[in-house]
């Protein structure tokens, strides 16, 4: 996820529990991005995202001596990130947003893109936050771990304080919805049906 | 036919064994709401997967900063309003539990500066009274005088201040001179 040292990252921990803003500055320089993400998926909207990221982060330096060594620091924050954004859904419906409010540099990896470059990309994007707008807090932070960062379901479980059984069940749960909300919007229902090994991803979960 | 463990093996593809695997291979590829499914759930983990990972706009660990200063000011100043209500508290617990004391252990105090503030009174009520017939005194002594008395009392009176006065000078003369 990260580019980081480990070992410095330690020692920016360390640093920073010893009171020292700097050296946590350093983890926000390296996890925001992350972070970011996390938090835009969950509530698809890049002011709330930024909100909620910021306060992820405000969260963890406040609790940073509750943090275990022995946890890989990505979980821990993106752990309080998720629980946060699923508080921050329960509490409110999820507003809709123009694509004209999003953040500058936000769009992705291409620092100027053109405007049919961008305008697809923002397409994409609220294709993408439809699609996960139609799940639970909790499939959706389960979803996004699983496409974004890769996690196993041991770590979609430590982050998301549930056990593997109830990870797996909840993430064959949305990803069915995601499948048939698909077919649906593609016109899998009324179209041809196109037979063949092929439809099997070697590489899905 | 069930549909229901083949569509388990299809959300779980990655953990299935080859034998599993080519049994699900082989129902796809003879159902076609299976295949379907398979087909829409590939797509769209494409389209997922597309989305890029998005970053928030610059300045964010500035922005960070600045919120962090501001959220431990904010801390500070709860943290002094609730030490004030806190002392607050403790004065009024104890003289709510321990005013009858206090008020034992103070009324001693209590009297004796009031003796003392009589003292006073009556001391400044002695010297009104020692004003009063010192004038009284004068004012008699004065009367019963002849003026050739008088003015003889006032030329003693006004030499014995000019000695005075005179002495002081010559005295601060030499002070300054030794300087």
């Amino acid at each position: 996820m990260t580019d980081y040292d480990p070992a410095a990252e330690q020692v920016w921990i360390t640093d920073a529990l010893n009171g020292d803003d700097q050296a946590f500055a350093l983890l926000v320089e390296a996890y925001q991005r992350p972070v970011f993400n996390l938090c835009y998926r969950m509530l698809g909207d890049p002011l709330e995202a930024e909100d909620a990221s910021q306060e992820s982060f405000l969260r963890a330096h406040r609790n940073l001596r509750r943090y275990d060594p022995e946890r890989k620091f990505a979980t821990w924050i993106l752990s309080i990130a998720s629980h946060y954004c699923i508080d921050r859904l329960r509490r409110r419906r999820l507003k809709m947003v123009s694509m004209e409010e999003l953040l500058p540099g936000q769009e992705g990896p291409h620092p100027d893109p053109g405007p049919e470059d961008r305008f697809a990309r923002l397409e994409m994007q609220e294709q993408v936050k439809g699609m996960l707008g139609t799940l639970s807090a909790v499939d959706r932070a389960a979803v996004i771990l699983l496409y974004w960062y890769d996690y196993s379901y041991e770590e979609i479980g430590s982050v998301l304080s549930l056990s593997i059984s109830a990870v797996k069940s909840r993430l064959h749960r949305a990803r069915r919805e995601l499948a048939t909300n698909w077919q649906q919007r593609e016109g899998f229902l009324q179209g041809g049906v196109k037979n063949g090994p092929s439809a099997v991803r070697s590489d899905a979960v | 036919m069930d549909h229901l463990p083949f569509e388990a093996m299809l959300f779980d593809v990655k953990h299935l064994t080859s034998v599993q695997r080519a049994e699900l291979e082989s129902h796809l590829a003879s159902c076609s709401s299976c295949n379907e499914l398979a087909r829409a759930l590939s797509q769209m983990e494409d389209h997922l997967a597309g989305a890029a990972m998005v970053a928030p706009a610059e300045g964010f660990g500035l922005r960070f900063q600045s919120r962090l200063k501001a959220r431990q000011r904010k801390a500070h100043g709860r943290l002094f309003g609730l030490s004030v209500m806190m002392i607050t508290a403790g004065v009024v617990a104890l003289a709510v539990l321990f005013g009858g004391e206090i008020i034992s252990w103070l009324a001693p105090l209590v009297s004796t500066g009031m003796k003392s503030l009589v003292e006073i009174m009556r001391i400044s009520a002695l010297f009104s009274l020692l004003g009063d017939f010192m004038a009284l005194l004068v004012e008699n002594i004065v009367g019963s005088l002849t003026p050739a008395y008088l003015l003889a009392g006032s030329v003693a009176f006004s030499g014995m201040l000019g000695i005075w006065i005179l002495s002081l000078y010559r005295m601060n003369s030499q002070f300054v001179r030794k300087e």
